[in-house]
Protein backbone atom coordinates (compact mmCIF):
# COMPACT_ATOMS: atom_id res chain seq x y z
CA UNK A 1 0.00 0.00 0.00
CA UNK A 2 1.86 3.47 -0.77
CA UNK A 3 0.56 6.19 1.06
CA UNK A 4 -0.21 9.30 -1.02
CA UNK A 5 -0.14 13.08 0.57
CA UNK A 6 -2.26 14.89 -1.52
CA UNK A 7 -1.91 18.82 -0.42
CA UNK A 8 -3.83 22.05 -1.27
CA UNK A 9 -1.96 25.08 -0.94
CA UNK A 10 -2.52 28.74 -1.24
CA UNK A 11 0.56 30.17 0.49
CA UNK A 12 2.47 27.57 0.91
CA UNK A 13 1.92 26.25 4.40
CA UNK A 14 -0.17 23.17 3.20
CA UNK A 15 2.75 21.79 1.32
CA UNK A 16 5.42 22.25 4.16
CA UNK A 17 3.04 20.60 6.33
CA UNK A 18 3.12 17.63 3.77
CA UNK A 19 6.88 17.62 2.82
CA UNK A 20 7.39 17.08 6.67
CA UNK A 21 4.49 14.63 7.37
CA UNK A 22 6.10 12.29 4.11
CA UNK A 23 9.70 12.78 5.54
CA UNK A 24 8.37 11.37 8.59
CA UNK A 25 6.64 8.36 7.09
CA UNK A 26 9.32 8.08 4.52
CA UNK A 27 11.85 5.58 6.35
CA UNK A 28 8.42 3.06 6.94
CA UNK A 29 6.20 3.29 4.06
CA UNK A 30 6.26 4.42 0.25
CA UNK A 31 5.33 7.61 0.63
CA UNK A 32 5.16 10.13 -2.59
CA UNK A 33 3.24 14.06 -2.09
CA UNK A 34 0.99 15.06 -4.78
CA UNK A 35 0.12 18.49 -5.34
CA UNK A 36 -3.76 18.91 -5.85
CA UNK A 37 -3.29 21.92 -8.64
CA UNK A 38 -1.98 19.10 -10.63
CA UNK A 39 -3.94 16.00 -9.13
CA UNK A 40 -6.68 14.37 -11.54
CA UNK A 41 -9.43 12.25 -10.18
CA UNK A 42 -8.56 9.16 -12.06
CA UNK A 43 -5.39 9.65 -9.82
CA UNK A 44 -7.51 8.14 -6.75
CA UNK A 45 -6.72 4.22 -6.59
CA UNK A 46 -7.92 2.01 -4.05
CA UNK A 47 -4.20 0.48 -3.76
CA UNK A 48 -2.89 3.91 -2.39
CA UNK A 49 -4.12 5.74 0.99
CA UNK A 50 -4.99 9.66 0.79
CA UNK A 51 -3.54 11.61 3.54
CA UNK A 52 -5.13 14.96 2.17
CA UNK A 53 -3.75 18.23 4.17
CA UNK A 54 -5.90 21.33 3.00
CA UNK A 55 -5.65 25.03 4.31
CA UNK A 56 -7.98 27.23 3.71
CA UNK A 57 -8.24 30.55 1.90
CA UNK A 58 -10.45 33.82 2.62
CA UNK A 59 -14.36 33.43 3.68
CA UNK A 60 -13.92 29.56 3.97
CA UNK A 61 -12.84 28.81 0.29
CA UNK A 62 -10.84 26.13 -0.96
CA UNK A 63 -7.09 27.66 -1.71
CA UNK A 64 -6.04 28.27 -5.14
CA UNK A 65 -4.15 24.92 -4.86
CA UNK A 66 -7.06 22.70 -4.65
CA UNK A 67 -9.82 24.10 -7.01
CA UNK A 68 -8.70 22.33 -10.03
CA UNK A 69 -8.95 19.32 -8.16
CA UNK A 70 -12.38 20.26 -6.24
CA UNK A 71 -13.78 21.31 -10.00
CA UNK A 72 -12.33 17.95 -11.56
CA UNK A 73 -13.97 16.06 -9.20
CA UNK A 74 -18.05 17.94 -9.73
CA UNK A 75 -17.17 17.54 -13.26
CA UNK A 76 -16.06 13.66 -13.75
CA UNK A 77 -18.01 12.41 -10.57
CA UNK A 78 -15.57 9.39 -10.66
CA UNK A 79 -16.77 6.44 -8.32
CA UNK A 80 -14.58 6.23 -5.25
CA UNK A 81 -15.76 3.14 -3.56
CA UNK A 82 -13.15 1.54 -1.91
CA UNK A 83 -10.77 4.43 -2.11
CA UNK A 84 -9.80 5.77 1.64
CA UNK A 85 -8.40 8.83 2.75
CA UNK A 86 -8.09 11.21 6.02
CA UNK A 87 -8.04 15.18 6.39
CA UNK A 88 -5.98 17.42 8.06
CA UNK A 89 -7.39 20.98 7.47
CA UNK A 90 -5.69 24.19 8.11
CA UNK A 91 -7.54 27.18 9.10
CA UNK A 92 -7.32 30.37 11.30
CA UNK A 93 -10.06 30.12 14.06
CA UNK A 94 -10.58 34.17 13.85
CA UNK A 95 -12.75 33.45 11.13
CA UNK A 96 -16.63 31.58 11.58
CA UNK A 97 -15.54 28.78 8.79
CA UNK A 98 -12.47 28.04 10.57
CA UNK A 99 -11.14 25.31 8.41
CA UNK A 100 -13.87 25.20 5.91
CA UNK A 101 -11.37 24.75 2.91
CA UNK A 102 -10.31 21.01 4.03
CA UNK A 103 -14.15 19.90 4.61
CA UNK A 104 -14.83 21.63 0.89
CA UNK A 105 -12.88 18.11 -0.02
CA UNK A 106 -13.79 16.04 2.01
CA UNK A 107 -17.26 16.49 1.62
CA UNK A 108 -16.51 15.77 -2.33
CA UNK A 109 -14.94 12.71 -1.66
CA UNK A 110 -17.49 11.49 0.71
CA UNK A 111 -20.42 12.19 -1.82
CA UNK A 112 -18.49 10.30 -3.65
CA UNK A 113 -18.00 7.02 -2.23
CA UNK A 114 -15.08 7.34 -0.50
CA UNK A 115 -13.99 6.62 2.86
CA UNK A 116 -12.85 8.60 5.42
CA UNK A 117 -10.50 7.03 8.02
CA UNK A 118 -9.00 8.18 11.30
CA UNK A 119 -8.99 11.53 13.40
CA UNK A 120 -9.97 15.15 11.22
CA UNK A 121 -7.02 17.00 11.91
CA UNK A 122 -7.12 20.57 12.33
CA UNK A 123 -4.29 23.30 12.90
CA UNK A 124 -5.72 26.96 14.11
CA UNK A 125 -3.26 29.62 12.87
CA UNK A 126 -4.27 31.70 15.81
CA UNK A 127 -2.56 29.27 17.65
CA UNK A 128 0.60 28.42 18.73
CA UNK A 129 1.25 25.38 17.50
CA UNK A 130 3.33 24.25 15.13
CA UNK A 131 1.42 23.01 11.97
CA UNK A 132 4.27 20.37 11.04
CA UNK A 133 4.12 19.02 14.53
CA UNK A 134 0.28 18.87 14.81
CA UNK A 135 0.07 17.61 11.30
CA UNK A 136 2.83 14.14 12.03
CA UNK A 137 1.12 13.57 15.35
CA UNK A 138 -2.42 13.33 13.34
CA UNK A 139 -0.66 11.06 10.52
CA UNK A 140 0.28 8.85 13.10
CA UNK A 141 -2.78 8.22 14.84
CA UNK A 142 -4.86 7.91 11.34
CA UNK A 143 -2.17 5.51 10.58
CA UNK A 144 -3.06 3.66 14.19
CA UNK A 145 -6.40 3.93 13.22
CA UNK A 146 -6.05 2.34 9.85
CA UNK A 147 -4.07 -0.66 11.01
CA UNK A 148 -6.35 -1.30 13.78
CA UNK A 149 -9.43 -1.24 11.57
CA UNK A 150 -11.18 1.53 12.50
CA UNK A 151 -13.58 3.58 10.47
CA UNK A 152 -13.93 7.28 10.68
CA UNK A 153 -13.81 9.19 13.62
CA UNK B 1 27.29 23.95 -17.46
CA UNK B 2 28.43 25.03 -14.28
CA UNK B 3 25.64 25.44 -11.67
CA UNK B 4 24.34 28.93 -11.87
CA UNK B 5 25.35 31.63 -8.68
CA UNK B 6 22.01 33.88 -7.87
CA UNK B 7 21.04 36.39 -5.90
CA UNK B 8 17.97 38.10 -4.67
CA UNK B 9 17.80 41.22 -3.63
CA UNK B 10 15.08 41.44 -1.06
CA UNK B 11 14.27 38.81 1.79
CA UNK B 12 10.36 39.72 1.70
CA UNK B 13 7.66 37.24 0.59
CA UNK B 14 8.61 38.41 -2.76
CA UNK B 15 12.23 37.64 -2.53
CA UNK B 16 11.71 33.97 -0.46
CA UNK B 17 8.77 32.85 -2.41
CA UNK B 18 11.23 33.50 -5.23
CA UNK B 19 14.51 32.04 -3.67
CA UNK B 20 11.96 29.06 -2.78
CA UNK B 21 11.02 28.48 -6.37
CA UNK B 22 14.61 28.86 -7.40
CA UNK B 23 16.00 25.99 -4.89
CA UNK B 24 13.07 23.71 -5.74
CA UNK B 25 14.10 24.30 -10.10
CA UNK B 26 17.70 24.36 -9.58
CA UNK B 27 19.01 22.03 -6.80
CA UNK B 28 22.38 22.92 -7.53
CA UNK B 29 22.56 26.78 -7.67
CA UNK B 30 24.49 28.85 -5.10
CA UNK B 31 21.40 31.23 -3.84
CA UNK B 32 22.03 34.09 -1.56
CA UNK B 33 19.30 36.33 -0.49
CA UNK B 34 20.11 39.76 0.16
CA UNK B 35 18.64 42.49 2.59
CA UNK B 36 19.01 45.80 3.40
CA UNK B 37 18.12 45.55 7.12
CA UNK B 38 19.90 43.34 9.32
CA UNK B 39 16.92 40.95 9.77
CA UNK B 40 14.94 39.08 6.97
CA UNK B 41 10.70 39.24 5.73
CA UNK B 42 9.82 42.70 4.62
CA UNK B 43 6.29 43.06 5.05
CA UNK B 44 5.44 39.96 6.62
CA UNK B 45 7.05 41.65 9.80
CA UNK B 46 6.68 45.30 9.02
CA UNK B 47 3.73 45.24 6.96
CA UNK B 48 1.55 42.77 7.80
CA UNK B 49 -0.51 43.96 11.35
CA UNK B 50 0.29 43.44 14.62
CA UNK B 51 -3.33 41.83 15.84
CA UNK B 52 -2.65 39.23 13.04
CA UNK B 53 -0.17 37.19 13.76
CA UNK B 54 -2.11 34.04 11.96
CA UNK B 55 -0.85 35.90 8.69
CA UNK B 56 2.97 36.33 9.55
CA UNK B 57 2.66 32.19 9.62
CA UNK B 58 4.56 32.14 6.00
CA UNK B 59 7.32 32.69 7.95
CA UNK B 60 7.98 29.27 9.39
CA UNK B 61 8.54 27.75 5.15
CA UNK B 62 10.24 31.35 5.08
CA UNK B 63 12.79 30.25 8.33
CA UNK B 64 13.47 26.76 7.00
CA UNK B 65 14.89 27.82 3.50
CA UNK B 66 16.81 30.70 4.95
CA UNK B 67 18.16 28.56 7.56
CA UNK B 68 19.32 25.25 5.14
CA UNK B 69 18.24 25.82 1.95
CA UNK B 70 19.63 29.15 0.64
CA UNK B 71 22.15 31.80 2.33
CA UNK B 72 20.60 34.67 3.99
CA UNK B 73 23.37 38.28 4.00
CA UNK B 74 21.43 41.21 5.75
CA UNK B 75 22.86 44.75 6.06
CA UNK B 76 23.75 44.91 2.41
CA UNK B 77 22.00 47.58 0.33
CA UNK B 78 21.81 47.79 -3.68
CA UNK B 79 22.43 51.33 -4.15
CA UNK B 80 24.35 52.20 -1.49
CA UNK B 81 27.26 49.17 -0.79
CA UNK B 82 26.76 47.76 -4.10
CA UNK B 83 25.12 48.49 -7.33
CA UNK B 84 23.20 46.49 -10.21
CA UNK B 85 26.50 46.54 -12.47
CA UNK B 86 28.41 45.20 -9.67
CA UNK B 87 26.04 42.44 -9.02
CA UNK B 88 25.65 41.39 -12.49
CA UNK B 89 29.66 41.22 -12.77
CA UNK B 90 29.42 39.01 -9.43
CA UNK B 91 26.03 36.59 -9.99
CA UNK B 92 25.03 35.37 -12.93
CA UNK B 93 21.41 36.07 -12.32
CA UNK B 94 20.07 38.35 -10.29
CA UNK B 95 16.13 38.87 -9.14
CA UNK B 96 15.13 41.94 -7.76
CA UNK B 97 12.18 41.82 -5.01
CA UNK B 98 12.54 45.29 -3.74
CA UNK B 99 9.12 45.90 -3.67
CA UNK B 100 7.61 49.46 -3.91
CA UNK B 101 7.95 50.96 0.20
CA UNK B 102 6.87 54.66 -0.73
CA UNK B 103 3.34 55.57 -0.33
CA UNK B 104 1.75 57.61 -2.96
CA UNK B 105 0.86 61.24 -2.07
CA UNK B 106 -2.58 62.53 -2.46
CA UNK B 107 -1.48 65.44 -4.83
CA UNK B 108 -4.11 68.01 -3.68
CA UNK B 109 -3.13 71.04 -1.71
CA UNK B 110 -1.91 70.45 2.32
CA UNK B 111 -1.30 66.83 1.27
CA UNK B 112 2.45 67.45 2.61
CA UNK B 113 1.28 69.37 6.42
CA UNK B 114 2.28 67.75 9.18
CA UNK B 115 -0.81 65.41 10.37
CA UNK B 116 -0.85 63.83 6.90
CA UNK B 117 0.58 59.94 7.20
CA UNK B 118 1.06 57.31 4.67
CA UNK B 119 -0.43 54.22 5.59
CA UNK B 120 2.61 52.21 5.04
CA UNK B 121 5.03 54.84 7.12
CA UNK B 122 2.52 54.25 9.33
CA UNK B 123 2.07 50.50 9.66
CA UNK B 124 5.77 50.53 9.74
CA UNK B 125 5.91 52.64 12.54
CA UNK B 126 3.43 50.19 14.43
CA UNK B 127 5.40 47.37 13.85
CA UNK B 128 8.09 49.09 15.23
CA UNK B 129 10.23 49.73 11.36
CA UNK B 130 13.64 51.02 12.96
CA UNK B 131 13.65 53.91 10.61
CA UNK B 132 10.30 54.83 11.39
CA UNK B 133 10.57 54.43 15.34
CA UNK B 134 12.92 56.82 14.78
CA UNK B 135 10.50 60.19 14.88
CA UNK B 136 7.58 57.84 14.99
CA UNK B 137 4.42 59.66 13.08
CA UNK B 138 1.99 61.04 15.77
CA UNK B 139 -2.15 60.26 15.40
CA UNK B 140 -4.11 63.18 16.66
CA UNK B 141 -7.56 62.33 18.27
CA UNK B 142 -9.63 62.93 15.04
CA UNK B 143 -8.29 61.15 12.07
CA UNK B 144 -9.63 60.93 9.04
CA UNK B 145 -8.51 57.48 6.87
CA UNK B 146 -8.38 57.61 2.86
CA UNK B 147 -8.83 54.74 1.09
CA UNK B 148 -11.14 51.19 0.96
CA UNK B 149 -8.67 48.67 0.53
CA UNK B 150 -7.43 46.09 3.48
CA UNK B 151 -4.82 48.71 4.21
CA UNK B 152 -7.19 51.03 5.21
CA UNK B 153 -9.21 48.77 7.30
CA UNK B 154 -5.97 47.59 9.07
CA UNK B 155 -5.16 51.35 10.03
CA UNK B 156 -8.93 51.68 11.14
CA UNK B 157 -8.66 48.35 13.56
CA UNK B 158 -5.44 49.26 14.95
CA UNK B 159 -6.46 52.85 15.87
CA UNK B 160 -9.39 51.35 17.72
CA UNK B 161 -8.09 48.69 19.68
CA UNK B 162 -8.03 49.68 23.69
CA UNK B 163 -5.16 48.77 25.87
CA UNK B 164 -6.79 45.87 26.76
CA UNK B 165 -7.54 44.65 23.39
CA UNK B 166 -3.57 43.66 22.08
CA UNK B 167 -3.30 40.25 23.66
CA UNK B 168 -1.97 37.84 21.62
CA UNK B 169 -0.41 40.62 19.24
CA UNK B 170 3.40 41.92 18.79
CA UNK B 171 2.14 45.56 19.18
CA UNK B 172 4.87 47.56 21.82
CA UNK B 173 3.32 49.58 24.33
CA UNK B 174 5.93 52.04 24.44
CA UNK B 175 5.86 52.76 20.80
CA UNK B 176 1.86 52.61 20.09
CA UNK B 177 1.88 55.29 23.07
CA UNK B 178 4.19 57.06 21.24
CA UNK B 179 1.81 57.10 18.10
CA UNK B 180 -0.88 57.73 19.73
CA UNK B 181 -0.97 59.48 23.04
CA UNK B 182 -4.26 60.33 23.18
CA UNK B 183 -7.20 57.62 22.35
CA UNK B 184 -8.86 58.19 19.34
CA UNK B 185 -12.44 59.66 19.19
CA UNK B 186 -13.22 59.94 15.93
CA UNK B 187 -12.30 58.44 12.12
CA UNK B 188 -13.68 59.10 9.32
CA UNK B 189 -13.29 56.52 6.69
CA UNK B 190 -13.15 58.30 3.20
CA UNK B 191 -13.53 56.33 -0.05
CA UNK B 192 -13.77 57.50 -3.82
CA UNK B 193 -15.49 54.25 -4.37
CA UNK B 194 -19.26 53.02 -3.62
CA UNK B 195 -20.04 50.78 -0.30
CA UNK B 196 -20.28 48.34 -3.18
CA UNK B 197 -17.34 48.27 -5.05
CA UNK B 198 -14.89 48.89 -1.77
CA UNK B 199 -11.80 46.84 -2.46
CA UNK B 200 -11.46 45.83 0.92
CA UNK B 201 -12.27 41.87 1.97
CA UNK B 202 -15.91 41.24 4.10
CA UNK B 203 -13.97 39.25 6.75
CA UNK B 204 -11.94 42.19 7.87
CA UNK B 205 -14.98 44.19 7.65
CA UNK B 206 -16.98 41.80 9.89
CA UNK B 207 -13.54 41.37 12.17
CA UNK B 208 -14.37 45.18 13.12
CA UNK B 209 -17.69 44.06 14.98
CA UNK B 210 -15.07 42.20 17.72
CA UNK B 211 -13.50 45.79 18.82
CA UNK B 212 -14.98 47.19 22.05
CA UNK B 213 -14.47 50.99 21.60
CA UNK B 214 -15.90 52.08 18.01
CA UNK B 215 -19.51 52.97 16.73
CA UNK B 216 -20.22 53.12 13.42
CA UNK B 217 -21.84 55.56 11.33
CA UNK B 218 -22.77 55.76 7.57
CA UNK B 219 -22.43 59.53 6.84
CA UNK B 220 -24.92 59.72 3.62
CA UNK B 221 -26.01 57.02 1.36
CA UNK B 222 -27.38 53.45 1.72
CA UNK B 223 -25.75 50.12 2.01
CA UNK B 224 -27.55 47.27 -0.03
CA UNK B 225 -26.51 44.21 1.71
CA UNK B 226 -27.47 42.24 -1.65
CA UNK B 227 -24.74 44.25 -3.73
CA UNK B 228 -21.38 42.43 -2.92
CA UNK B 229 -20.01 40.86 -0.34
CA UNK B 230 -18.24 43.83 1.02
CA UNK B 231 -21.29 45.71 0.88
CA UNK B 232 -22.93 42.61 3.20
CA UNK B 233 -20.53 43.08 5.62
CA UNK B 234 -20.52 46.68 6.02
CA UNK B 235 -24.28 46.09 6.46
CA UNK B 236 -23.63 43.67 9.03
CA UNK B 237 -21.50 46.37 10.94
CA UNK B 238 -23.40 48.82 10.88
CA UNK B 239 -27.08 47.02 11.71
CA UNK B 240 -24.93 45.55 14.79
CA UNK B 241 -23.49 48.94 15.97
CA UNK B 242 -24.80 50.44 19.30
CA UNK B 243 -27.10 53.00 18.69
CA UNK B 244 -25.82 55.84 21.17
CA UNK B 245 -22.03 56.76 20.01
CA UNK B 246 -19.31 55.97 22.94
CA UNK B 247 -15.61 56.44 23.39
CA UNK B 248 -15.16 55.88 19.57
CA UNK B 249 -17.04 57.33 16.56
CA UNK B 250 -15.98 55.61 13.01
CA UNK B 251 -17.94 57.58 9.69
CA UNK B 252 -17.85 56.03 6.55
CA UNK B 253 -17.79 58.25 3.65
CA UNK B 254 -18.34 56.48 0.31
CA UNK B 255 -17.92 58.29 -3.18
CA UNK B 256 -16.52 61.30 -1.82
CA UNK B 257 -13.58 62.89 -3.28
CA UNK B 258 -10.49 64.38 -1.61
CA UNK B 259 -10.38 68.08 -2.24
CA UNK B 260 -7.80 69.58 0.29
CA UNK B 261 -6.29 69.25 3.52
CA UNK B 262 -6.91 72.66 5.12
CA UNK B 263 -4.41 73.98 7.71
CA UNK B 264 -1.56 76.38 7.79
CA UNK B 265 1.28 74.64 10.02
CA UNK B 266 -0.59 71.23 10.23
CA UNK B 267 -3.55 69.32 9.32
CA UNK B 268 -6.26 70.74 10.82
CA UNK B 269 -9.01 69.56 8.66
CA UNK B 270 -10.08 67.34 5.57
CA UNK B 271 -12.24 69.14 2.98
CA UNK B 272 -14.25 66.51 0.49
CA UNK B 273 -16.76 66.44 -2.29
CA UNK B 274 -19.74 64.06 -1.82
CA UNK B 275 -21.20 62.46 -5.03
CA UNK B 276 -23.89 64.93 -4.85
CA UNK B 277 -21.68 67.54 -5.15
CA UNK B 278 -21.52 68.90 -1.53
CA UNK B 279 -18.90 70.03 0.28
CA UNK B 280 -18.09 68.93 3.27
CA UNK B 281 -15.34 70.19 5.97
CA UNK B 282 -14.65 67.65 8.20
CA UNK B 283 -12.13 68.93 11.59
CA UNK B 284 -9.35 66.11 11.61
CA UNK B 285 -6.08 66.83 12.97
CA UNK B 286 -4.47 63.72 11.06
CA UNK B 287 -5.00 62.52 7.82
CA UNK B 288 -3.98 58.71 7.07
CA UNK B 289 -3.99 58.13 3.48
CA UNK B 290 -4.41 54.77 2.73
CA UNK B 291 -4.25 54.80 -1.38
CA UNK B 292 -1.41 52.82 -2.51
CA UNK B 293 2.42 53.43 -3.06
CA UNK B 294 4.27 54.99 -5.14
CA UNK B 295 5.18 52.62 -8.91
CA UNK B 296 5.90 53.49 -12.48
CA UNK B 297 5.87 50.19 -14.80
CA UNK B 298 10.08 49.58 -15.72
CA UNK B 299 10.70 47.26 -18.16
CA UNK B 300 13.77 45.46 -17.27
CA UNK B 301 16.09 45.16 -19.88
CA UNK B 302 19.21 44.29 -18.21
CA UNK B 303 20.04 41.09 -19.63
CA UNK B 304 19.93 38.33 -16.54
CA UNK B 305 18.34 40.56 -14.32
CA UNK B 306 14.50 39.80 -13.82
CA UNK B 307 12.51 41.42 -11.35
CA UNK B 308 9.34 39.81 -9.03
CA UNK B 309 7.01 40.98 -6.72
CA UNK B 310 5.14 44.66 -6.59
CA UNK B 311 8.73 45.74 -8.02
CA UNK B 312 7.21 44.27 -10.92
CA UNK B 313 3.32 43.83 -10.63
CA UNK B 314 2.56 46.99 -8.94
CA UNK B 315 2.07 47.50 -5.62
CA UNK B 316 -1.51 44.74 -5.53
CA UNK B 317 -1.20 41.49 -4.81
CA UNK B 318 -1.14 38.87 -1.19
CA UNK B 319 1.37 37.04 0.36
CA UNK B 320 -0.06 33.50 -1.32
CA UNK B 321 -0.08 35.68 -4.99
CA UNK B 322 3.30 36.39 -4.88
CA UNK B 323 4.12 32.63 -4.67
CA UNK B 324 2.50 32.20 -7.66
CA UNK B 325 4.40 34.95 -9.06
CA UNK B 326 7.71 33.42 -7.76
CA UNK B 327 6.99 30.62 -9.75
CA UNK B 328 5.95 32.00 -12.75
CA UNK B 329 9.27 34.33 -12.82
CA UNK B 330 11.63 30.86 -11.85
CA UNK B 331 10.20 29.41 -14.74
CA UNK B 332 10.51 32.15 -17.35
CA UNK B 333 14.62 31.86 -15.64
CA UNK B 334 15.09 28.24 -15.93
CA UNK B 335 14.12 28.67 -19.51
CA UNK B 336 16.72 31.11 -20.29
CA UNK B 337 19.25 28.66 -18.50
CA UNK B 338 18.45 26.04 -20.84
CA UNK B 339 18.43 27.69 -24.11
CA UNK B 340 22.02 29.21 -23.22
CA UNK B 341 21.13 32.61 -23.13
CA UNK B 342 22.84 32.60 -19.73
CA UNK B 343 26.44 31.84 -19.48
CA UNK B 344 27.61 30.86 -15.66
CA UNK B 345 30.68 31.23 -13.97
CA UNK B 346 30.31 34.02 -12.11
CA UNK B 347 32.01 33.72 -8.35
CA UNK B 348 28.54 34.75 -6.88
CA UNK B 349 28.05 34.84 -2.70
CA UNK B 350 32.19 34.94 -2.04
CA UNK B 351 33.01 37.68 -4.00
CA UNK B 352 30.06 40.26 -2.09
CA UNK B 353 31.92 43.38 -0.51
CA UNK B 354 32.85 42.94 2.98
CA UNK B 355 31.26 44.79 5.68
CA UNK B 356 28.62 44.15 8.51
CA UNK B 357 26.55 42.13 7.86
CA UNK B 358 24.30 40.08 9.69
CA UNK B 359 23.57 36.06 8.36
CA UNK B 360 20.61 33.52 9.25
CA UNK B 361 22.00 32.60 12.86
CA UNK B 362 22.04 36.40 13.46
CA UNK B 363 18.15 36.11 13.00
CA UNK B 364 17.84 33.14 15.30
CA UNK B 365 19.28 35.62 18.10
CA UNK B 366 17.08 38.68 17.48
CA UNK B 367 14.12 36.08 17.54
CA UNK B 368 14.96 34.56 20.58
CA UNK B 369 16.11 38.23 22.22
CA UNK B 370 12.55 39.60 20.78
CA UNK B 371 10.25 36.87 22.00
CA UNK B 372 12.54 36.70 25.33
CA UNK B 373 12.11 40.25 26.06
CA UNK B 374 8.17 40.31 25.13
CA UNK B 375 5.74 41.95 27.89
CA UNK B 376 3.03 39.30 29.60
CA UNK B 377 0.19 39.22 26.34
CA UNK B 378 2.80 39.24 23.89
CA UNK B 379 4.25 37.16 21.54
CA UNK B 380 7.61 39.47 20.87
CA UNK B 381 8.78 42.82 21.41
CA UNK B 382 10.62 43.90 18.21
CA UNK B 383 14.19 45.65 18.59
CA UNK B 384 13.74 49.21 17.50
CA UNK B 385 17.42 50.02 17.01
CA UNK B 386 19.99 48.76 13.86
CA UNK B 387 22.77 49.11 16.05
CA UNK B 388 20.70 47.04 18.50
CA UNK B 389 19.90 44.67 16.00
CA UNK B 390 23.63 44.10 15.24
CA UNK B 391 24.59 44.03 18.89
CA UNK B 392 22.32 41.20 19.28
CA UNK B 393 23.82 39.39 16.07
CA UNK B 394 27.30 39.98 17.12
CA UNK B 395 26.45 38.50 20.55
CA UNK B 396 28.23 35.26 21.64
CA UNK B 397 25.61 32.39 22.22
CA UNK B 398 24.31 32.14 25.39
CA UNK B 399 25.17 28.45 25.17
CA UNK B 400 28.39 27.73 23.92
CA UNK B 401 28.61 24.21 21.81
CA UNK B 402 32.29 22.64 23.42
Amino acid sequence: MRIVILYGTESGNAELVADDVAEMLSDRFDVRTHDMSGADPSDLSTDDFFLVICSTHGDGELPSGARPFAEALDRDQPDLAGVRYAVFGLGDSSYDTYSRGSELIDDRLRALGAERVGPYGRHDASSRDVPSDLAKQWAADVLAALSSGNIAQ
Amino acid sequence: MTAPSIVVVGAGASGCYAAQALRKALPEAEITVLERLPVPFGLLRYGVAADHQGTKGVQHQFERLLASQVSFVGGLELGHHIDLGQLTDLFDIVVLATGVPQDRRLGVDGDTLPGVIGAGRLTRALNSHPEDCMIPPVVGQRVAIIGSGNVAVDILRLLSRSAEEWDGSDMDEDILARIIPQPVNEIHLVARATAEAAHWDAAMIRELAGLRRPSFRLAGGAVDPASSPAASALFGLLAASPQVSGELTVNFHFQCIVEAIIGKDAAQGLRIKTAGGERRDLAVNTVVTAIGFDWTPHVMTAPRVYTTGWLRTGPQGTIPHQRTLAKQVVSEIVTDLRSGLIATGRPGRRALPAGRTTNFDSWIRIDEVERARAAAGRTRRKITSIEQMYDVACSSRSRENV
